[in-house]
């Protein structure tokens, strides 16, 4: 009886309150403002995103710090320091936020935290394998085609850019130099870098060389040893997939 | 109008007919207060925290989709008014990474539990549910009280549904510790091969 009374004065309550227009239904437009909110916000997520983790494969492939590791401990310690952690932070730090806008949905909440956050990843390095493929951070990092040959060349101005792409400028680097091969001599390579200057590279039998040790006049490479004046002693050589520099 | 289905009344709610809302409310009213009473063992403000879920039900009415079932919808603004409400009196730890959530495991089938044994484990759930910690809790509420499916508890509780498994299969394991050593003299009733 109790229960009834008790049950009634609860329904009866909501349905005064709301002929009253004390309790009103939220519009359909206030459910689907705040749905396609959420859609934005994911895309905008994703995108920064793929954004960062791009300008990381971006500035790994234009330094060559993706292939100091295959020089030995000494290249694992330089790839450790060398790599733009504040970028890798903030890159785990997307990838929190993108999963838990993905957990909004049925179809994230419906798969292991692990699945969904392995995908999100795999998405974002394929993602960023292609955007580096494409001529993004070469334009917005004012290295257009020629750039290497004819001298600065801006093609769009993105000053808020130039901090972002100091990273991917050569001789931030302790032991890695890169440049392009212009004559290759018994004791090695004479090579041009970006500053236009003429290195030598000496290369010893002791030179590591883990992508092969063909090389031609032209070739854009990594090299990895110290640089005493004009002189690289090379400690490892290995080619940079720089196909804005190649001539 | 009795014979509606709840999705077809929600669908005139939605179209402006406030008294259907009434009948809606009289249909949950009693399975949501038990889900409370269950859920958060704290039968003090059980009456506001349940009518916050049929304002909130009202409120958001036009956000169901009327070609989906209305009963996960409604038990999952119970579920956000019972976590919010254990978050404010800080009577249950829920955590943000759950380890079950975290990794896959494998589904486990939903269990055909007979009659007998359902019934006693909700005599069993009905004396240990304090005892149980929360992520527990739940699942074996809306599984044995309110008869729900693993998928359905999975649209409540917003969770994959091999978690959804492993909580109740988990939660049955130390609702049965648990009642060992609340109620003894049960133990020999276990060995004598009565399942938990």
């Amino acid at each position: 009886m109790e229960n009834t009374e008790q049950k009634n004065s609860l329904t009866d309550r909501i349905v005064a309150a709301a002929k009253e227009g004390r309790l009103k239904m939220r519009p359909k437009w206030h459910f689907i403002l705040k749905a396609a909110l959420w859609a934005v916000g994911g895309i905008v997520a994703l995108l920064t995103l793929l954004y960062l983790a791009s300008l990381i494969a971006f500035i790994a492939r234009k330094t060559g710090v993706w292939t100091t590791p295959f020089f030995g401990w000494h290249g694992v310690m330089v790839f450790l320091f060398s790599i733009p952690w504040v970028l890798v932070l903030l890159v785990l730090i997307f990838i929190f936020i993108v999963e838990l806008l993905v957990r909004h949905y049925s179809f994230g909440y419906r798969m292991p935290l692990l699945y969904s956050g392995l995908a999100i990843l795999a998405a974002v390095c394929a993602g960023s394998i292609i955007i580096d493929r494409t001529p993004l951070h070469r334009i917005l990092s004012d290295c257009p085609p020629g750039h290497f040959e004819g001298g600065p060349r801006r093609i769009i101005q993105f000053p808020c850019a130039l901090g972002i792409y100091h990273d991917a400028q050569p001789g931030r680097f302790g032991d890695i130099n890169d440049g392009v091969i212009m004559r290759v001599v018994d004791s090695g390579f004479l090579v041009v870098n970006r500053r236009q200057e003429q290195l030598t590279v000496t290369v010893t039998p002791q030179t590591k060389m883990p992508f092969g040790n063909v090389f031609a006049v032209g070739d854009v490479i990594v090299i990895f040893g110290p640089r005493r004046g004009d002189v690289i002693e090379a400690l490892g050589v290995g080619p940079i997939d720089d196909w804005d520099r190649r001539r | 109008m009795e014979e509606l289905n709840d999705e077809d009344i929600a669908r005139r709610v939605q179209g402006g007919d406030i008294e259907a809302f009434a009948l809606l409310a009289e249909r949950y009213e009693k399975k949501i207060t038990r889900y409370a009473k269950k859920f958060l063992s704290q039968p003090d403000d059980i009456k506001d925290i349940v009518q916050d879920v049929f304002i909130k039900a009202y409120v958001n009415i036009k956000s169901f989709d009327a070609k989906r079932k209305f009963s996960p919808w409604i038990y999952r603004i119970a579920h956000n008014e019972f976590v919010n409400a254990l978050k404010k009196k800080k009577a249950g730890r829920i955590s943000f990474i759950d380890f079950d959530v975290l990794f896959p495991v494998p589904v486990s089938k939903e269990a055909a539990d007979g009659n007998v044994e359902r019934n006693e484990l909700r005599r069993q759930l009905d004396s240990c549910l304090e005892k149980l910690p929360v992520k527990y809790r739940e699942p074996l509420v809306l599984y044995y009280f309110e008869e729900m499916s693993y998928r359905e508890i999975a649209e409540v509780m917003h969770l994959p549904l091999s978690t959804v498994g492993i909580r109740l299969q988990r939660g049955k394991s130390l609702l049965k510790k648990i009642a060992l050593e609340k109620f003894p003299e049960t133990a020999a009733l276990a060995g004598a091969g009565q399942k938990i």
